[in-house]
């Protein structure tokens, strides 16, 4: 019986949880947060004296007297705490004493010894394990490490591939072990001779040797830095001989003269100078084809000819001789301003026939790189492109969707410029048709329906559902924009544009909310940040009313929206809807606080997520300009002279760590392999195998390129 | 095995109580105590670092460390205003902040901060008065009128504005110029001397813009501005901002060319290559220097300039440039 019941409650609990979300929320009895703040002055005791002491000796940098001042602070600690548990301001105290003691270089030991006590607060110790972790020699050798290990990791990788993909066939291991150790080769000869890690390695030597010249690093250092240096040109060297070959091959004889000469600043090679030397031949060869455009070449007889002509041409006697035109007349059909339709017809059959060949062969049309490694590569690859070649009904079903290509991009800005110039052209019609399909294959249907609009006798229907397929587009691009003074104007533009479609209803109704709901500014506190930041949310911050934590929406409850700075010394506090439902739209609450309780709220705001930055590293800190400006006119005490202008908004959500992430962060391995099963469409192969993750570059990698 | 099964024993417990084991907090009752002497410690750190020639150090929020640092000091005023009523923390804190307000320009705010720390900390008051008087004669040099005053109009010819007098321009830049090199010499050995380095810069900057932006009004005004700005290109090569100068001097060659060929169109007779090839060969060598530096943000920007330069040369090229 007893088991029954258990369950039969147990399947109740489901339901029992359904309906206590549904229970009707009130709205909160008293005020929604503390309506007067007492707050009593703390005497400092023996322990805040020392402290300030200390903190006046640093500021002064006496060195005697800091530490002097730190044993008059670790006396006061152990006579005011005795057994008690550490104030914590120990290591404060050491950590400016040492700032005085140990300056430049000598501080990062002090720091090192620092953290070796264990009474040092967590968000201290990421603090200072962070500013350890940026000094130059740390990062150098950091970089230097990850070099070292993608050296390692590529030939790991290179070996362990092939390797896994022979585990349902070995019979062609060894030639897919050969191919993978060939374009090893091949890729390490094309290596930097000074890699990216590497260069930003000698870049933070370089800054050692200027910041701390007299460092006993750098004189041990200093072969080392010659060698990258000596690195560094050869690599410049060769980056600047590829762009002059690649202009070379482009026939911009000027520009691969330019790239040669700055090659042959790093390093005057023979190569260098080949190239230099090609590179004059072109220009003198064009030289001489510009100057014969000049001559006229034939005889005196002649030019007294057909000066006549072009007289008689000119005086309109006569039409334009034939012969006299070819030449014009070829340049005009090139012309993609005066013969759009020539233009499009020419790129169209490029595309054609490039589509056809893609799709009967596949890969095996790829052109090899430059150079002979390129050449060799493609050899090496050649089985696998024929066997990839043979998938020919794949690359047809692929056909369909695969993204636009630039010959199509191409023939669709010559077909525009036919339409704007002849819209009633004798190609007009299957110029549109082409058009009107490329626009749909893309989804986009404001340019779709531009064109369909165009075409003599649409039919209205047709018209109608790409109007308010635009429309749609249209309205996603205006609530998209951020800045509320444009996406008023552009949602403005969707009602004028598309009045009569459900997307220019809506349109009109979300440019009606903005006017009456817009707000100076929004910073958003979650409901989830005031739970996990109880010192925000409680009286040494907003001051929230208790009941509103509660859970009980019987009392009134904060909605997830949770509390927004709207701009002013005001709060908007949203309260869960009637229905407690918290999906349902918030009721908003209005709130204002005093002068130096916002100052305080905003400075307890900064002084969290700082802190929450420090001890979690998903929790970053978010760089928001208008933001910081908000805060440093509220902590000057200006937040009541609010700055109205649409650019000055700050727009901001304080999130709390569960919203974002869920209960379980996923999480990044912090082994450096990972197994992977792969299987590939091109070569229908299936295989297994472990690799060795690359280091990820870093964000500044993009200053070394 | 006795001994085995206790030693893992031992490790199991060691390391559940190092699971276990939170790290400890500050006393919230000296948290005020501990935020000061922890924000004063990084602003101490790097009070003596030269900002003439490095950037400003970050901290651990990536923002400037003086700018920050204020920050935190006010955050640290409102927070714990309560605790900071007793006013022992007063003239450190206002040290504190004359400090990182002097590295952002605010020398007027500094002197005012150095003042009231002056009085509230008998310990502090020697070098804060030094600090204040220093930043107070700085202050009057940097905001003394600048000689970018506004035209004036011809009395003798109607509508028409007079040239601007480069000469008593000159002398009020040199006379701000004296002022700095003296402020400088009394400032020799302490942090302040790479305030002042970075002020001085900042004056033969402006100098150099004054006689780039009136080059096309002044007579021999382009040349003029070229040497102004190698000046300042050379002067300040060990400066933060030397890319920048560089950089500055590039586009001038590089709108130099663009107004030679707008004055001498190439097809023209009087186009003389050579001097056109003068200028890009200058601008492009400028911007290859710049753009072969790794690691500075100049980078990038030189290297597109570079691109959008040589695309401009090029395109003269194919008449009467030969690069």
């Amino acid at each position: 019986m007893i088991r029954r019941a258990g369950g039969f409650a147990l399947a109740c609990l489901p339901l029992a949880g359904a309906l206590a979300c549904k229970t009707p929320a009130a709205m909160p009895e008293g005020p929604p947060i503390g309506e007067t703040r007492h707050r009593a002055p703390i005497v400092p005791d023996e322990l805040d004296r020392a402290a300030a002491s200390l903190a006046v000796a640093a500021l002064a940098a006496d060195r005697d007297g800091v530490t002097t001042a730190l044993d008059g602070l670790e006396r006061a600690e152990r006579e005011l705490r005795g057994g008690a548990s550490a104030s914590g301001l120990v290591p404060a105290g050491f950590e400016a004493a040492d700032a005085v003691r140990f300056p430049g270089r000598a501080g990062l030991a002090a720091t090192k010894l620092l953290l070796e006590r264990d009474d040092v607060d967590a968000a201290s110790r990421a603090r200072l394990e962070r500013w350890l972790e940026d000094d130059p020699l740390a990062l150098a050798q950091k970089r230097v490490g990850e070099a070292s290990f993608s050296s390692f990791a590529r030939l790991f990788n290179a070996v362990s591939e092939p390797v896994g993909k022979s585990i349902f066939s070995t019979a062609l291991l060894p030639y897919t072990l050969g191919s993978a150790l060939a374009h090893y080769s091949i890729d390490f000869a094309r290596e930097d001779a000074l890699p990216l890690q590497r260069r930003q390695a000698l870049v933070q030597w370089e800054r050692l040797a200027r910041e701390n010249p007299d460092a006993p690093e750098v004189a041990e250092l200093a072969p080392k830095v010659a060698e990258y240096q000596a690195a560094l040109r050869e690599t410049q060297g060769d980056h600047a001989l590829d762009h002059a070959e690649e202009a070379l091959g482009d026939r911009l004889p000027d520009a691969a003269w330019f790239y040669a000469r700055r090659a042959r600043r790093y390093v005057d090679s023979e190569k260098a100078h080949e190239v230099t030397e090609q590179a004059e031949a072109q220009i003198a060869e064009r030289r001489r084809v510009y100057a014969r455009t000049l001559e006229f070449g034939g005889e005196g007889g002649e030019l007294a000819r057909d000066r006549d002509t072009a007289v008689a041409v000119l005086a309109g006697r006569i039409d334009p001789p034939e012969s006299a035109m070819p030449r014009h007349v070829q340049a005009l059909k090139r012309d993609p301003d005066r013969n759009p339709w020539g233009a499009f017809e020419r790129t169209r059959s490029a595309e054609r026939w490039r589509t056809t060949r893609w799709v009967l062969f596949g890969p095996l049309i790829a052109a090899p790189e430059r150079g002979a490694l390129g050449v060799a590569e493609w050899v090496i690859d050649l089985p696998f492109r024929i066997q990839a070649a043979a998938l020919l009904p794949l690359r047809l079903v692929r056909l369909h969707w695969r993204d636009p290509t630039p010959g199509e991009l191409e023939m669709a800005v010559h077909a525009r410029r036919y339409l704007a110039d002849t819209p009633r052209g004798e190609h007009a019609e299957e110029v549109r048709d082409w058009l009107e399909a490329f626009e749909r294959s893309r989804e986009n249907w404001v340019d779709a329906l531009r064109v369909a609009e165009g075409r003599p006798g649409a039919s209205d229907a047709e018209l109608d559902v790409l109007r308010e397929r635009a429309a749609d587009q249209a309205l996603g691009v205006a609530k998209a924009e951020k800045r509320s003074d444009l996406r008023a104007q552009l949602l403005g533009n969707v009602v004028r544009t598309f009045p009569d479609t459900r997307a220019g209803a809506e349109a009109g109704r979300a440019a009606r909310e903005q006017v009456t709901l817009h707000t100076a500014h929004s910073v958003q506190l979650s409901r989830g940040f005031l739970l996990e930041n109880p010192g925000v949310a409680g009286p040494s911050g907003i001051d929230l009313s208790p009941e509103l934590l509660d859970g009980d929406p019987r009392n009134g409850e904060l909605h997830p929206d949770g509390v927004t700075l709207i701009g002013g010394r005001e709060l908007a506090i949203a309260v869960l809807a009637e229905s407690g439902d918290e999906d349902d739209p918030p009721r908003k609450l209005r709130a204002q606080l005093s002068e130096p309780d916002y100052a305080r709220l905003v400075a307890r705001l900064e002084e969290t997520s700082f802190r929450n930055s420090l001890l979690d590293s998903d929790d970053a800190l978010e760089a928001n300009a208008q933001r910081d400006v908000t805060f440093e006119r509220a902590r000057l005490g200006l937040a009541s002279d609010v700055d109205e202008r649409p650019v000055a908004e700050a727009r901001y959500e304080y999130r709390g760590m569960r919203e974002r992430y869920g209960v379980v962060r996923g999480r990044d391995s912090i082994l450096p392999i990972e197994l992977v099963v792969q299987g590939e469409l091109d070569n229908l192969q299936l295989g297994a195998f472990p690799r060795l993750i690359l280091p990820k570059t870093t964000p500044d990698a993009v200053l070394y390129r | 095995m006795h001994w085995l099964e206790r030693a893992i024993g031992t490790a199991l417990a060691a390391g559940i109580a190092c699971a276990c084991a939170t790290s400890p907090e500050i006393d919230p009752k000296y948290r005020p105590s501990a935020s000061a002497l922890e924000i004063i410690a990084v602003l101490e750190r790097h009070v003596p670092d030269d900002t003439y020639r490095f950037e400003p150090a970050r901290d651990f929020t990536d923002r400037n460390v003086y700018r920050s640092s204020l920050l935190r000091l006010e955050n640290l005023e409102q927070m714990h205003a309560d605790a900071l009523r007793a006013g022992h923390l007063d003239g450190a804190i206002a040290f504190a902040k004359a400090r990182a307000l002097e590295r952002l320009r605010a020398y007027d705010l500094a002197a005012d901060a150095y003042h009231l720390a002056a009085e509230r900390e008998p310990d502090l008051r020697a070098e804060a008065l030094r600090s204040a008087d220093l930043l107070d004669a700085l202050h009057d040099a940097v905001t003394a009128p600048t000689p970018l005053a506004p035209a004036r109009a011809d009395a003798e010819r109607l509508g028409e504005l007079e040239l601007p007098d480069v000469d008593a321009a000159l002398a009020r830049f040199e006379e701000r110029a004296a002022k700095l090199e003296e402020l400088a010499r009394q400032a020799e050995g302490t942090h302040h001397a790479y305030v002042i380095a970075e002020e001085i810069e900042r004056a033969d900057l402006e100098r150099a813009r004054f006689f780039t932006r009136l080059r096309d009004v002044l007579a021999d005004g382009d040349l003029r501005a070229v040497s102004e700005l190698e000046r300042v290109a050379m002067r300040h090569s060990e400066s933060k901002l030397a890319a920048r100068h560089l950089l500055a001097l590039a586009d001038l060659y590089a709108d130099l060319s663009l107004d030679y060929v707008e004055d001498h169109p190439p097809e023209g007779l009087h186009f003389d290559p050579g001097a056109f090839r003068d200028l890009v060969d200058s601008g492009s060598r400028i911007y290859e220097m710049v753009a072969s530096r790794d690691g500075a943000p100049e980078k990038i920007e030189a290297a597109r300039r570079l691109e959008a330069f040589l695309a401009f040369a090029l395109s003269v090229d194919r008449d009467r440039f030969t690069p």
